[in-house]
């Protein structure tokens, strides 16, 4: 186990320094931040001159490993737009976001795992048909359209949820809700089917044979074997719920670093950016990690070496 | 309570499966009684319908394709067929336990053995801790099964197969169940392990007296274990008798087809004799005897109407046309 | 005999409001010079924001109604969907067909290569897509075809996951090794031996997939980094659209209806093509150790 922890984490550091190599090539493909910075009437003296403050002159990889370096320190450049730290900019957005991501999240999973298991136990019943056409429909309707439209069903029509903004928990309703309609409909498909597959296996015939409650074979017995695909399947729900978040905050003008990422894109503040990519990759890797940890407590049978 | 009274009586009993591409009978018919302290064999080629039987007197015949469509499964006079899946739940476990085919896959794979035994400990005894823990390893010594001190926390892939199949024998030792029905319980065993398993299966039912069901496709278990034995071809059952009438007095051209593909010791034979031609598929049943395409004694009539049940001595009973003349 | 009319039993199960769909989407992509009833860019303000025909106020004329600058809807969502199809199509072949050599690499030479390339999916995987899209058309500026490369090159990791699992499989068929032994070269064991064999489940994922992407793009232009005004595209529609959402909502309602419309057939002919020609699909999705 131990040794295996110290071969996941190092491959977790080659990705993130992967992702690095190509978040900072991407950027300085984008053009020359200067034209921002400066005053269009501003001449090529000053602006070489700026080039050089900031180390633009300098060779592309002279400039990633002094990145690097500079990471490492706990700088992650100053934001062009901002005058500020870049990192503390990302940093100040990021509970924003946080709450936002844990809020779907624990509906998706509150919601979507009751309806993949009752489906399950009653393939083709009504309740079944009923709850996998919504699924179907949640995994069809594009997260910018969903929440234009319960905005305009909830704030402008019936005007009982706010349409922008963080605060209560009144503001957080929507965005949690247009946020986690994918992953709740993704994770009950899911659930159903992998379920689905479990039920039909001897040793859930072997719990009933032993005169267990169904509820004992289903909850127990199924849904723990059940629970190992649906969790690897949850947890790359993260990665796409962090892609989810740039367009919601967007929608509902909600103050995280989604919305900071896609302002900063506009305006070529490349630290920004980049750190916001960085942020979130890292976090996913890590929930990544951790999940692979989970697996060992679920999953006897799995032995990491 | 008589050595010889019936605690099971299956009569006229169909199982179908309604699939996609139409209905397979998958039991048509089933007629038979088991005594107490009793071994019933029931053999035939896959798909007979030798599983289908089993998994209908347990009612879990797999929803929603299967059902039970006619017929009656009677234990101690109770109809089982009318019962409520949760009125099942008494029976099962308490007085019909089932060992299925494959022990590698009949065990949970996340759950330790103990776990999965004190399931069935405690269906009948409400036990905790340290009592049940007890218990459970008494039940893996009754098996024969070796550290069980420690065993108690392994999980089944830490288990061989043979170790597999004796964890679900204590597990039906722990129901103490008055019928134990055995579906092939050693096909997927090494042949070394399969006469342990059989023998330990002996052991209990001479020692509680239960009745045992077997299922297998393998003549020599049925002629050491069983006292009575069904054979089924088609969903049908096709002849039935005591294990020395069905070996030396069989009338059917089916079981003595079956019969003659044994080799047989101590005797010169130039070859093992097969019976010819394919199982017959299950979704194109015409209404005469399905045996009929590969029956050397076949006649016209077999192919049109499918034969009645006759008694062919005491409790021999027999479905062909021809029988008097085989 | 039996195995053809499971076949059949299966081609009759076939989702005909999906494959209904789409079939309608192509059409009205193909054709939409000939159906649209009015230009989908001739601005006409005197019938600005005129709402659809069961409303009051609106016409027949224009059945969806009509923009801030009088532009009939229908015309322009079914302009717009001539830039769903374009892009989906060529996007999900870019995708596919770098994804599907990753992944007949990756699967068959394994070791190092394996190690190198599943590295850099985790790579792709753990960054969020929608940035790097952005960042990069940012980059290279907002084009129709920059937006096909663009999406054509963040999206191939799961085509090349799904095929490195099939290619595990198929590997241990003796006919790999019969071919080696008979000096087939690696590219002609590649493509004649095991290539056959990830087809069915690269084309259940390409359909798949078509969906997605298009609800990217729109993503994108929504974002307001995707098709350029005034080429009508269902995303830039939307995002107009959401400023006058509290007044006039049928600017934003109607094209992201049609985006949910064509995905949901996708979706649905996508499952249809799973069950049919890959039931084992859905083990490579959980394949992951």
């Amino acid at each position: 186990m131990q040794r295996y922890l110290i071969k996941r984490s190092f491959q977790s550091l080659i990705v993130i320094l992967g992702i690095t190599v190509i978040v900072f090539m991407i950027l300085h493909l984008t053009g020359d931040p200067t034209d921002l910075l400066l005053p269009p009437e501003a001449g090529p003296e000053e602006r070489e001159l700026l080039r050089h403050e900031l180390g633009l002159d300098k060779p592309i990889y002279v400039q990633y490993l002094e990145y690097i370096k500079n990471i490492c320190h706990g700088d992650f450049g100053q934001s062009f737009r901002y005058q500020t730290p870049a990192f503390s900019v990302v940093m100040g957005a990021l509970p924003a976001t946080i709450e936002l991501t844990m809020a779907a999240m624990i509906l998706s999973i509150v919601v979507a795992l009751p309806i993949g298991i009752i489906s399950a136990i009653r393939p083709r019943s009504y309740y079944d048909t009923l709850g996998m056409t919504f699924a179907l429909l949640g995994q069809s309707i594009p997260v910018y359209w969903a929440g234009l439209m319960l905005i305009l069903l909830f704030a402008v029509t019936l005007g009982w949820l706010p349409s922008t903004g963080r605060g209560g928990i009144k503001h957080l309703i929507l965005p949690a809700v247009t946020l986690g309609m994918f992953s709740t409909a993704a994770i009950a498909r899911f659930t159903r089917s992998s379920m689905i597959d479990v039920l039909d296996a001897d040793y859930i015939r072997t719990a009933r044979i032993k005169g267990l409650s169904e509820h004992i074979v289903v909850l127990k017995h199924a849904f723990k074997n059940a629970s190992i695909p649906v969790l690897t399947m949850t947890s790359l729900q993260f990665g796409r719920m962090l892609s989810g978040a740039v367009i919601t905050e967007t929608i509902f003008s909600w103050p995280g670093v989604g919305r900071i990422a896609v302002q900063a894109i506009y305006n070529r503040d490349f630290p920004v950016v980049q750190t916001v990519v960085l942020v979130a990759s890292v976090i996913f890797v890590g929930i990544n990690f951790m999940v692979d940890i989970i697996y060992t407590y679920l999953d006897p049978r799995i032995k990491y070496t | 309570m008589s050595a010889n009274e019936k605690i099971l009586e299956v009569r006229n009993l169909k199982t179908y499966f309604f699939t996609n591409v139409g209905v397979v009978k998958a039991v048509d018919g089933g007629t038979f009684h088991l005594k107490k302290g009793q071994a019933l064999g029931i053999v035939g080629e896959s798909g007979s319908g030798k599983s289908v039987t089993s998994l209908s007197i347990l009612r879990l015949v797999p929803k929603p394709a299967g059902r039970i469509v006619e017929g009656e499964i009677l234990y101690r006079g109770e109809d089982l067929v009318k019962k409520s899946q949760k009125e099942m739940r008494e029976y099962r476990g308490n007085r019909l336990f089932m060992i299925s085919q494959d022990p590698m896959t009949s065990l949970n794979p996340v759950f330790t053995i103990g776990n999965q035994i004190g399931e069935a400990i405690r269906k009948r005894q409400k036990l905790n801790g340290n009592d049940l823990k007890e218990k459970i390893i008494e039940m893996l010594k009754l098996v024969h099964i070796r550290a069980s001190e420690t065993r108690v926390h392994a999980y089944p892939h830490q288990f061989s197969g043979g170790m597999k199949q004796r964890a679900m024998i204590s597990m039906a030792l722990a129901c103490q169940p008055e019928i134990l029905i055995a579906d092939e319980p050693t096909t997927a065993l090494d042949v070394t392990i399969q006469a342990q398993i059989l023998k330990l299966m002996m052991e209990v039912r001479e020692q509680y007296q239960t009745s045992i069901i077997l299922i297998t496709h393998d003549l020599g278990v049925i002629a050491r274990f069983c006292d009575y034995v069904l054979v089924m071809y088609a969903g049908k059952i096709v002849e039935r008798a005591d294990v020395k009438t069905l070996f030396k007095g069989n009338r059917h051209p089916y079981t003595r087809g079956l019969i003659n593909s044994l080799p047989h010791l101590g005797k010169k034979q130039r070859r093992l004799e097969t019976i010819k031609g394919q199982p017959p598929d299950l979704l194109n049943l015409t209404g005469g005897c399905p045996f009929e395409p590969r029956c050397d004694y076949s006649v016209e009539r077999c192919s049109v109407e499918y034969p009645p049940v006759e008694s062919a001595g005491k409790g021999h009973l027999l479905s062909c046309w021809r029988w008097r003349e085989i | 005999m039996a195995k053809s009319s499971k076949l059949w039993a299966q081609i009759k199960q076939a989702p005909v409001g999906g494959l209904t769909i789409l079939f309608l989407f192509i059409v009205v992509a193909l054709f939409a010079k000939f159906i649209a009833p009015h230009s989908p860019i001739d601005q006409d303000i005197t019938h600005a924001l005129s709402p659809p025909f069961f409303l009051e106020g609106g016409t027949w004329n224009y059945l969806l109604g009509t923009d801030e600058l009088g532009r009939d809807i229908l015309s322009r969502i079914i302009f717009g969907a001539r830039i769903s199809l374009v892009v989906g199509f060529i996007a999900v072949a870019i995708s596919g067909s770098i994804g599907v050599w990753f992944g007949l690499i990756s699967g068959y030479f394994g070791g190092k290569v394996d190690s190198v390339i599943m590295r850099l999916v985790d790579i792709q995987l753990s960054m969020p897509y929608i940035l790097i899209a952005l960042a990069l058309i940012g980059a290279l500026g907002p084009s129709l075809r920059n937006i096909i490369i663009v999406i054509g090159i963040t999206s191939w990791v799961t085509y090349a996951r799904v095929a490195r699992g099939d290619v595990l499989g198929i590997k241990e068929n003796e006919f790999v090794d019969l071919a080696k032994i008979a000096g087939c070269s690696t590219y002609r064991i590649l493509v004649r031996h095991i290539f056959p064999g990830v087809v069915n489940s690269q084309i259940v994922l390409g359909t798949l997939m078509f969906g997605r992407v298009i609800i990217f793009e729109a993503a994108l232009s929504f974002l307001g980094l995707g098709v350029q005004p005034p080429t009508p595209s269902w995303g830039t529609m939307l995002a107009d659209g959401r400023q006058y959402l509290t007044y006039a909502w049928w600017l934003a309602t109607f094209p992201g209806f049609a985006i949910m419309l064509v995905v949901l057939g996708t979706n649905l002919v996508g499952d249809w093509l799973r069950d049919m020609l890959d039931p084992k699909q859905r083990a490579a999705v959980r394949g992951k150790r």
